[in-house]
C-alpha cells in the first residue's frame, strides 16, 4: 500500500486553526438592541428554553449575546426582530395591559402560545429557531447533553469495527433481484 | 479571444466530467475541461468550526445555490405542484463536494422497465454493458463495502472493507432480521483504509460540508489529480454561455466567460456536456442557432423533458438507549431493498429502498431534523430534547421516479445569472404512483423501526422534492423519443456527447452517482473508439 501524500496530522498542522476562525465569527458585542428590547428578548428566550433538569436557561447560556453578535451579519434580520419584539409587547399590553417583561411566567407563556398559533409574521419560528441556535452551539450545553462534536480538525469518534456476522440471517434468505435475459 | 483547439472539450468537472477527462487523458487525447467554479480549499470546510450546523440553514455551504449565492452559482427557479428544492454545487468536483458518498448500483431490471413492467422506456444498454465500468469507477473513486448482497448481482470485492455500522446500524439490522426483510451493509465512496494516497475515513461525519481529509471521494481528490498529471487542462471560473456549431451542424466548441466577464472561444473536435440534470438542458436550450432553432440536439423536443428527482420521505424512530447517529460518516451504514423490485400487490409499480442514514448534531434535531418537527419549547423542552438526542434512528425512503414529459427544465424568461445567461426554471409534480409508494414506505419504515425497538416514530410526510437531477437528455435507441444513443452521442450532432444525470432513461430507486461515473467512463471509451471520425 502506498503512503498517503499527506497524513491527517500534517493536515492538522497546515489548517487555519479553529481558534482563529471562531474569533473571526465572534466579534466583541456591539450595541444592537435597545435596553427595552434586550429585556423583552431575554424574557422570551428564557421561556422558550427555561433553566431546568440541570440545564441552563437560554440567556444563562449566553443566548442574548450570541444573537447580538450574529444578527449584524444577517441583513434584514434586525428589522424582523425589532418588529417582532414590538408586536410581542403590543400583544401583551392588549391582552393584559402590561408589557411582556412585567407579566408573570404563566402570562408570558400564554402570549408566546398565542404568537405561535398565529404565526402570520413568521416571528415566533424565527425567535424559537434563533434561541435554539444560540443554545445548541454552546460547548457548555454540548457537555451537559453528552455531545462530543468531533470537529474535523480533532480526532474522530471511536466506533466498533464492522463485524460481518451481523449479516448471517440475511445471507440465509437468498437472492432478491430479478434476472434479466 | 480564441484558444488552442482541443481534441475533446468537457463542460463540467463533477462526477461525470472528471471521469471522462481522466479516461481520455489516459488514452492520450488532448482534453480541456471548463468549470464555472474554482478549486475548493478543504482546510476551510466548515466542519472544523463549532458553528458547522448553521450551514444547514444559511451561508456559503448551503446545498441550494439560491441560498448559498456564491459568485459561481446560478439561480434555479422552481414551479409546479411540487416545486423542487434544487441542490447542487459549483466547483472543481461539482456536487461530489457536498454529496454523502452513497454508492449503490442500478439493478439489471432497472434497465428493462418497459419490457418487464410496461412503464417508461428501456435503457439502450444493460447492466452487463455497464458492469466493468462500475468496477473501474469503484477503483478510481475508492469504495468501502462488502460484496455478497443477495439483493444485487455478485460484484467484485470492494476496494476497502465496510465502515463501522455503529449502534444505529446494528439496532436497525436486528429490526430487519426480526421481520425477515433484506438489509445489507452499504457501499460508500468513502474509504475505510488508506487508498491511492488518500487517508482512511476518521469517522467524523459532517460529510455534506466537504471532507477536509479527502477520505470521501469528491472528484477534486480522486479523478482530477490523476487527469492533470496526464496533461488534461482544467480551466476554472469558466462559465459556458453556449456550445457553438459549424456550418455542417457539428459542434465546434464553446463560448465561455472568465471571472472578469470576458468572453473566450474554446474550440474542439468533440464536445462533452456534463453539467447534470439542470445545467445540461439549460446549456443545450440556450445554444440556439439557425441550424438548431429549438436548442442543440433537440429535434426530439425532449431536451429538458422527463425531469426526475427521487421521491424521498424520512421516518425517525426514538429509542430508549443512545443510538449516537451523529457519530460516523453520514454516508449510509446500511440499506434495505426489500421493496425494490416491482410487486403490483403493493398498489404501485416499481419500488424503493430504505437507507439508514446517520445524522447531524443537537441543533439540527432541536430545529426539527429531517422530519421537520422542532423539539417543543417551554417547560417540557429539556425532557423532549433528551428523548430525541442522541436517541434517533432515521430511515430514509428513496423511491423510483418515472419519467413524465410535463416535468421539465426550461429557460426562465426573467431570471439570469451574473453573466446575463437565462436561469433554468424547473416545473415538477409527484405522480400518483410516487405518492402511493411513499405511503407504503411510511408503513414499512414504521414497522421496521418498531421491530428494532422504537418507542415513538416521527414522519416527515411527503417532502419537497430535492437531491438528484435526472432524465432531461435521456439515452435511447429511437431518435424521436430520446436525445442521445447508447454511447451518449447526441442523435442530432455526431461529435456532441452528453453524460451525467440528464442521460438517465429512468431514475431507478437508488442514488445515481456510481452510475453517472460508470456511464462517463463508458462514454469516454466510445469517444476514443470513434477517434477516426474526429476532424
Amino acid at each position: 500500500m502506498s503512503k498517503p501524500k499527506r497524513t491527517r496530522r500534517e493536515f492538522l498542522a497546515t489548517s487555519a486553526g479553529t481558534v482563529a476562525v471562531v474569533a473571526s465569527i465572534q466579534p466583541a458585542r456591539a450595541l444592537v438592541f435597545t435596553e427595552d428590547e434586550r429585556a423583552t428578548l431575554s424574557a422570551a428566550m428564557d421561556e422558550i428554553i427555561p433553566a431546568a433538569e440541570a440545564m441552563p436557561s437560554a440567556t444563562e447560556a449566553g443566548g442574548l449575546d450570541y444573537l447580538e453578535r450574529t444578527i449584524p451579519s444577517l441583513p434584514r434580520l434586525l428589522d424582523q426582530f425589532r418588529q417582532g419584539l414590538a408586536a410581542l409587547d403590543a400583544r401583551s399590553r392588549e391582552s393584559s395591559g402590561q408589557p411582556f417583561t412585567k407579566l408573570p411566567q404563566a402570562g408570558r407563556v400564554q402570549v408566546l402560545n398565542a404568537l405561535e398559533r398565529d404565526n402570520s409574521s413568521g416571528f415566533f419560528a424565527l425567535l424559537r429557531d434563533f434561541t435554539y441556535e444560540a443554545y445548541y452551539t454552546r460547548p457548555e450545553v454540548w457537555r451537559r447533553l453528552g455531545y462530543e462534536p468531533h470537529l474535523t480538525d480533532h480526532p474522530g469518534p471511536h466506533m466498533k469495527p464492522f463485524d460481518e456476522s451481523v449479516l448471517s440471517e440475511v445471507r440465509k434468505r437468498g437472492k432478491l433481484y430479478r434476472e434479466v435475459s | 479571444m480564441a484558444e488552442e483547439r482541443a481534441d475533446v472539450l468537457v463542460i463540467g468537472s463533477g462526477a461525470a466530467g472528471a471521469a471522462v477527462t481522466k479516461r481520455l487523458a489516459d488514452r492520450g487525447a488532448k482534453v480541456v475541461c471548463l468549470e464555472q467554479g474554482g478549486w475548493m480549499k478543504p482546510a476551510e470546510y466548515p466542519s472544523t468550526r463549532p458553528d458547522w450546523e448553521i450551514q444547514l440553514r444559511r451561508g456559503a455551504f448551503n446545498f441550494s445555490p439560491n441560498v448559498r449565492r456564491r459568485p459561481e452559482d446560478y439561480p434555479v427557479i422552481s414551479k409546479g405542484t411540487h416545486p423542487p428544492d434544487v441542490l447542487m454545487f459549483n466547483a472543481v468536483g461539482g456536487s461530489t463536494i457536498h454529496w454523502t458518498g452513497h454508492f449503490p448500483r442500478l439493478h439489471p431490471s432497472d434497465f428493462r422497465v418497459k419490457t418487464l413492467d410496461g412503464v417508461a422506456e428501456d435503457w439502450p444498454i444493460t447492466y452487463h454493458d455497464l458492469e466493468p465500468y462500475y468496477d473501474e469507477n469503484d477503483r478510481e473513486m475508492g469504495v468501502s463495502g462488502m460484496a455478497g448482497d443477495p439483493a444485487n448481482p455478485p460484484r467484485a470485492p470492494r476496494p476497502t472493507p465496510p465502515l463501522p455500522l455503529g449502534v444505529l446500524g446494528e439496532t436497525i439490522g436486528r429490526g430487519f432480521d426480526k421481520l425477515g426483510w433484506h438489509w445489507w451493509v452499504s457501499d460508500n465512496a468513502i474509504i475505510s483504509r488508506e487508498y491511492q494516497g488518500r487517508p482512511a475515513c476518521d469517522l467524523h461525519g459532517k460529510c455534506m460540508f466537504g471532507c477536509p481529509i479527502g477520505a470521501k471521494a469528491s472528484t477534486d481528490v480522486t479523478y482530477w489529480p490523476k487527469a492533470l498529471r496526464k496533461g488534461a487542462v482544467l480551466k476554472t471560473w469558466a462559465r459556458v454561455r453556449e456550445i457553438t456549431v459549424d456550418k455542417s451542424g457539428r459542434a465546434s466548441g464553446a463560448v465561455y466567460y472568465d471571472r472578469d466577464g470576458k468572453p473566450h472561444q474554446q474550440s474542439a473536435k468533440v464536445v462533452v456536456v456534463s453539467a447534470n440534470g439542470i445545467g445540461t438542458p439549460r446549456l443545450l436550450l440556450h445554444s440556439k442557432s439557425s441550424l438548431f432553432p429549438d436548442g442543440l440536439a433537440n429535434s426530439s423536443g425532449l431536451v429538458g423533458r422527463n425531469f426526475m428527482v427521487h421521491p424521498f420521505r424520512f421516518i425517525e424512530g426514538l429509542f430508549e438507549a443512545r443510538t449516537d447517529s451523529q457519530d460516523g460518516p453520514f454516508g449510509i451504514p446500511a440499506f434495505s431493498q426489500q421493496f425494490y423490485e416491482t410487486d403490483l400487490k403493493r398498489g404501485f409499480i416499481r419500488g424503493y429502498m430504505f437507507q439508514l442514514e446517520r445524522s447531524f448534531g443537537p441543533l439540527h434535531h432541536a430545529w426539527g431534523s429531517f422530519v421537520g418537527k422542532p423539539v417543543p419549547w417551554g417547560a417540557a423542552h429539556h425532557q423532549a430534547m433528551r428523548r430525541r438526542f442522541p436517541h434517533v434512528i432515521r430511515v430514509t425512503v428513496l423511491g423510483e421516479d418515472l419519467p413524465e414529459e410535463q416535468n421539465h427544465v426550461e429557460l426562465d424568461p426573467v431570471a439570469k445569472d451574473s453573466n446575463g445567461i437565462p436561469a433554468p426554471r424547473v416545473i415538477y409534480g409527484y405522480s400518483e404512483n410516487s405518492l402511493k409508494m411513499l405511503e407504503h414506505a411510511r408503513q414499512s419504515a414504521v414497522a421496521v423501526l418498531e421491530a428494532a425497538g422504537a418507542t415513538e416514530t416521527l414522519d416527515s410526510g411527503v417532502i419537497q422534492p430535492a437531491f438528484h437531477l435526472l432524465g432531461t437528455a435521456r439515452m435511447g435507441t429511437d431518435r424521436k423519443r430520446s436525445v442521445v444513443n447508447a454511447w451518449n452521442q447526441a442523435h442530432d450532432v455526431p461529435n456532441l456527447f452528453i453524460v451525467d444525470g440528464s442521460c438517465f432513461t429512468t431514475s431507478a430507486g437508488v442514488n445515481p452517482t456510481s452510475t453517472i461515473g460508470a456511464l462517463a467512463l463508458r462514454c469516454a471509451d466510445g469517444i476514443w473508439q470513434r477517434r477516426s471520425e474526429w476532424t
